[in-house]
């Protein structure tokens, strides 16, 4: 079959273009592109968020260290 | 690698807590000679009652040991021998003690000397009974049906 030239090659290519209206709304779209970030430094906090991380922290520990001398001396109290 | 200051200050303690912990340990067992109270010793579990001491349980005095006396109990399903004792008060005594059946516990309620009887191991424990009054021995590793029943006491009088 000759691609031009019969009736039934350009009924193909009205079809053809009858979907790409349809599908792009009309519009020719660009291909999303990859895109390169140009900010790749890694964003850090700042001191002052790790406060309350340290105050528990100690919070904890001081509760251990109260329980180990507290549990010592039971023992030394006792025969 | 970057550390936080605060992340830093934390692992230090940490670590230090952790040192003076194992130090602790270390110093108790290398240098003051502290040991678990079934530590090496081994009896025939069957021949209990023939073996000194356990073939006279209860509190005898000794000479030229680092303790007064020698406190001896036998536990059995479901008792302890003897079932009560007097111990005078500021004696340095040793209780030894094992078992001749199962697994028993060895506790004198509101003290130090907490001990798990082995069969065939021989259980000891040092101490100075520096205060009065009737303290409850209390089996604490299940033994069988009438575990909840086995008990025994010392009573810790003015010498």
């Amino acid at each position: 079959m000759k691609r031009y030239g019969s009736l039934s090659a350009i009924l193909y290519d009205e079809i053809v273009i009858i979907h790409f209206v349809i599908f792009t709304k009309g519009e020719l779209r660009e291909m999303p592109q990859p895109v390169i970030r140009k900010n790749t430094k890694a964003k850090t906090d700042d001191s002052s968020s790790l406060k309350g991380t340290l105050v528990s922290v100690f919070m904890v520990g001081l509760f251990l260290i109260a329980t180990w001398v507290g549990v010592f001396y039971l023992f030394m109290d006792r025969f | 690698m970057h550390i936080h200051k605060y992340e830093k200050i934390w692992l230090i303690f940490g670590l230090t807590t952790l040192l003076v912990f194992l130090s602790v340990l270390g110093v108790s067992a290398f240098y003051l000679g502290n040991q678990p109270p079934s530590c090496l010793a081994t009896i025939n579990p069957e021949k209990v009652d023939t073996t000194k001491p356990f073939n006279k349980p209860g509190l005898k005095k000794v000479e030229g040991k680092d303790w007064d006396y020698e406190l001896v109990f036998v536990a059995s399903a479901f008792n302890y021998n003897p079932g009560e004792i007097e111990v005078p008060k500021g004696a340095k005594v040793k209780v030894i003690a094992t078992t001749k059946d199962v697994i028993h516990g060895f506790e004198v309620a509101g003290t130090n000397i907490n001990m798990m009887l082995e069969p065939g191991f021989i259980s000891e424990f040092e101490t100075t009974f520096d205060k009065a009054g009737e303290f409850l021995i209390v089996c604490n590793e299940y033994c069988g049906a009438g575990h909840h029943m086995m008990t025994s006491k010392i009573k810790v009088v003015e010498a």
